[in-house]
């Protein structure tokens, strides 16, 4: 499933590197922190301290051209820790090497401060992806640290799910796990005898990852666009590096959450604020009307949503909606290119189970944007809707599971389709073979990717 | 059920068990009510589980649970489990609330995304996290509440593997049971001595054998009446793929006291 719409709504500008935002830490220090961890984990498995590890080989080739994509090993280490009947810490330490993909130090300031991963060369990357406290305090929870929260019902549809910002260096090929960028927050939440509240106080100025290459993003719909008349102009445009999420407490995300189950149904209140995860680039014009100047920007989003789901028979109904009285998308701008323009925006998102299949479940989901006023300016249209299709079926006791899905567009008329099949050879080691492949208009956002189809073959030894 | 009324129940059953002569003389729906009573005396039950998966080849997988059932309710058994291990499934964590009239409420929490979502209430027939147990194992298919969807008929009494046991057949009582089950018939053996199943053969909808389950290792558990036997463990064998599920019962405890909340979908989003 994919977090496309707006996981994508950033733009394709150079960002200037700063030398001295690089951080680099000692190769071999890296590594060796990470092997030692993993032997250590043998003798820490039982009690009030856990240690597990991961490692991952992933292969990806263009079935266009033939190349590999992707070459990458990872090495994951996690930790569990009771500190004391109330007091808990988790965290989890990624070492990422992709022989295909090279570091992009000018992308570190779409993380915060202390949010950056470590470059190790060119190649090499340290994340810790996961690092925070629970403290129990009887019926409230305090969870301190970073971390990952999921709101709203459905797969990757993005109507609620907005609390964690998004790194799309696969556009949406990567997992779900590795999808969210986890982000320093402060998470409390209370389970009352009726209603639960869950209040969410977010410094971190980490917004999505959107890289340069492979798969940056080139729709219309997302980049800001030039027309030929302005690029042929005798001074193109200045276009200003990403300066990042602003920060400060006037900047913070807030988040508020009400929610019930009763009689087979659950229902969530939502309440956010939050700094835009995607910039958008806004176009100054001078007194010629051609575009002087393109400003990456955060934008502020006030939003209010709620989400729902009910079990019927062999079914299972799940729905969110979302309402933000300020949203921005880019316009044309005759004769020029791109601008920006606000509107109020519904977005809603179904979704029908279906498990009446033996050990298998069938998910149809159907999401709507619509935007107040006209359209007749902007780039998308007034009414936006997508579909998605996925299949899950599992065999001879879990050992094998095949995935199916679709993502379709109908107004971009373009879509993704995935299958996979999953091998899990022993408690320890699986292996997953699938492909991917986009199709559609270059100007769409899915489309944009046609030259991107791939298979791929991942391998997971877990101890 | 209070501990009072508990405590008396287990009383007469144990009165029960020690005159055969009243014992001999009862149905068997009487028989399957006693059966329920024998598992569900307690207020609470918590235990780790191995779960062994073996296929016809031999080749094991092993999965460890922890495992909370809250019985306070009679008409409402609630059930809590996580994945301790392997590591690729562990954090993987699962509620359900049975209801007498409704679909239960199911939930499941998968850690990798930090998600819980409702899932089907009434998917009894699949299997459960790739063992040869279903959802409706795990349910109380019999007793009080829900032996009134259930016809039983008492076959005949025999020793199996040194139990003197009844020997009960149970079917689906309506269409609507027998379109949920994944059984069209069930045959028991409850022994005498303790009222738990020690044998239970799983028939389809065709009239087709296709499971077979072992109760043994039964013991007295911390927590529980001096009386009281549990099985700690139950073997499970899908007969048409050689496949089959061992669970052994660790760490078990009766009579816990359990903070309710565990067995909502807002502790499960916890993680």
């Amino acid at each position: 499933m994919s977090h496309w719409t707006r996981a994508c709504s950033r733009v394709n500008i150079c960002r200037a590197v700063d030398p001295v935002m690089r951080i680099r830490i000692n190769k071999t220090a890296g590594i060796s922190a990470l092997l030692l961890m993993s032997a250590m984990q043998a003798d820490l498995q039982a009690g009030p301290l856990n240690l597990s590890t991961e490692l991952m080989f992933e292969q990806a080739h263009a079935t266009r051209s033939g190349t590999v994509h992707k070459l990458n090993l990872s090495i994951v280490n996690k930790l569990d820790a009771e500190l004391s009947d109330d007091l808990g810490l988790h965290g989890n330490l990624r070492f990422n090497h992709d022989r295909r993909d090279s570091n992009d130090y000018s992308q570190e300031r779409s993380y915060g401060h202390y949010s950056r991963p470590h470059y190790i060369g060119q190649q090499g990357k340290l994340t810790l992806q996961e690092l925070y406290l629970d403290w129990q305090m009887g019926s409230g929870l305090l969870r301190l640290g970073k971390q990952q929260v999921a709101w709203g019902e459905t797969d990757g549809m993005r109507v609620l799910d907005l609390v964690n910002p998004l790194d799309l260096s696969e556009f949406v090929l990567a997992p779900f796990d590795e999808i969210r960028i986890l982000v320093w927050m402060l998470n409390y939440s209370w389970i009352g005898e009726e209603y639960a509240y869950q209040f969410l106080f977010i410094p971190d100025t980490t917004r999505s990852y959107v890289p340069n290459g492979r798969f940056q993003p080139s729709s219309p719909l997302v980049t800001p666009v030039l027309a030929p008349s302005q690029a042929a102009g005798a001074q193109d445009p200045v276009i200003y590096p990403d300066p990042g999420g602003r920060s400060g407490l006037k900047y913070a995300d807030l988040g508020l959450r009400l929610g019930r189950s009763l009689a087979g149904r659950d229902l969530n209140l939502i309440l956010l604020r939050q700094q835009s995860h995607e910039y958008l680039a806004v176009a100054s014009l001078d007194a010629t009307g051609q575009i002087r100047t393109l400003t990456p920007t955060y934008f502020m989003r006030h939003l209010a949503g709620v989400s729902y789901s009910e079990a019927l028979d062999e079914f299972v109904f799940r729905a969110e909606l979302s309402y933000s009285p300020r949203e921005y998308f880019y316009q044309r701008i005759p004769g020029r290119g791109s601008g920006l323009n606000r509107r109020a925006e519904w977005r809603y998102a179904a979704a029908l189970d279906w498990y009446g299949m033996d050990d298998g479940l069938l998910s149809m989901q159907l999401l709507q944007s619509v935007l107040a006023g006209s359209a007749t300016a902007l780039v998308r249209d007034r009414v936006d809707t997508s579909l998605s299709l996925a299949l899950s079926q599992n065999f001879l006791n879990q050992i094998y599971r095949l995935d199916l899905s679709l993502i379709h567009s109908l107004n971009q008329k373009d879509g993704l389709l995935r299958a996979s099949v999953l091998w899990n050879t022993t408690d320890h080691l699986s292996i997953s073979l699938g492909v991917d492949s986009f199709y559609g208009e270059a100007t769409g956002l899915f489309g944009q990717f046609r030259e991107r189809d791939r298979v791929s073959l991942i391998m997971k030894y877990a101890f | 059920m209070c501990k009072t009324n508990q405590s008396i129940l287990v009383a007469l059953l144990f009165f029960f068990m020690m005159t055969p002569v009243l014992a001999e003389a009862l149905t068997a729906r009487e028989i399957m009510i006693r059966n329920e009573s024998a598992r569900k005396a307690d207020i609470s039950e918590v235990a780790e589980l191995q779960m062994t998966l073996i296929n016809h080849q031999g080749r094991e997988r092993v999965r460890r649970v922890s495992f909370i059932l809250d019985d306070t309710d009679p008409l409402l058994r609630k059930s809590y489990l996580r994945f301790i291990a392997p590591q690729n499934v562990e954090g993987i964590a699962f509620v359900q609330l049975e209801h007498a009239q409704a679909d239960n409420d199911r939930w499941l929490y998968l850690p990798s995304q930090r998600r819980t979502r409702r899932i089907s209430g009434n998917t009894k027939t699949d299997s459960f996290v790739g063992t040869d147990f279903s959802f409706e194992d795990f349910e109380i298919l019999d007793g009080q509440v829900a032996g009134q969807n259930r016809n039983y008929q008492l076959l005949r009494e025999e020793i199996r593997d040194g139990v003197d046991c009844w020997v009960i057949e149970a079917v689906p009582a309506t269409d609507e049971e027998r379109a949920i089950s994944g059984y069209g018939k069930r045959v028991i053996w409850i022994a005498k001595s303790h009222y738990h199943a020690v044998y239970t053969e799983f028939y389809d909808h065709h009239g087709e054998l296709f499971k077979v389950m072992t109760a043994d290792q039964f013991a007295v558990v911390a927590g529980g009446d001096s009386e009281e036997m549990r099985p700690h463990r139950l073997i499970m064998e899908t007969l048409k793929t050689g496949h089959r599920t061992v669970i052994e019962f660790r760490d078990f405890v009766l009579n816990e006291p359990l903070d309710p909340r565990m067995f909502t979908r807002e502790y499960l989003s916890r993680g």
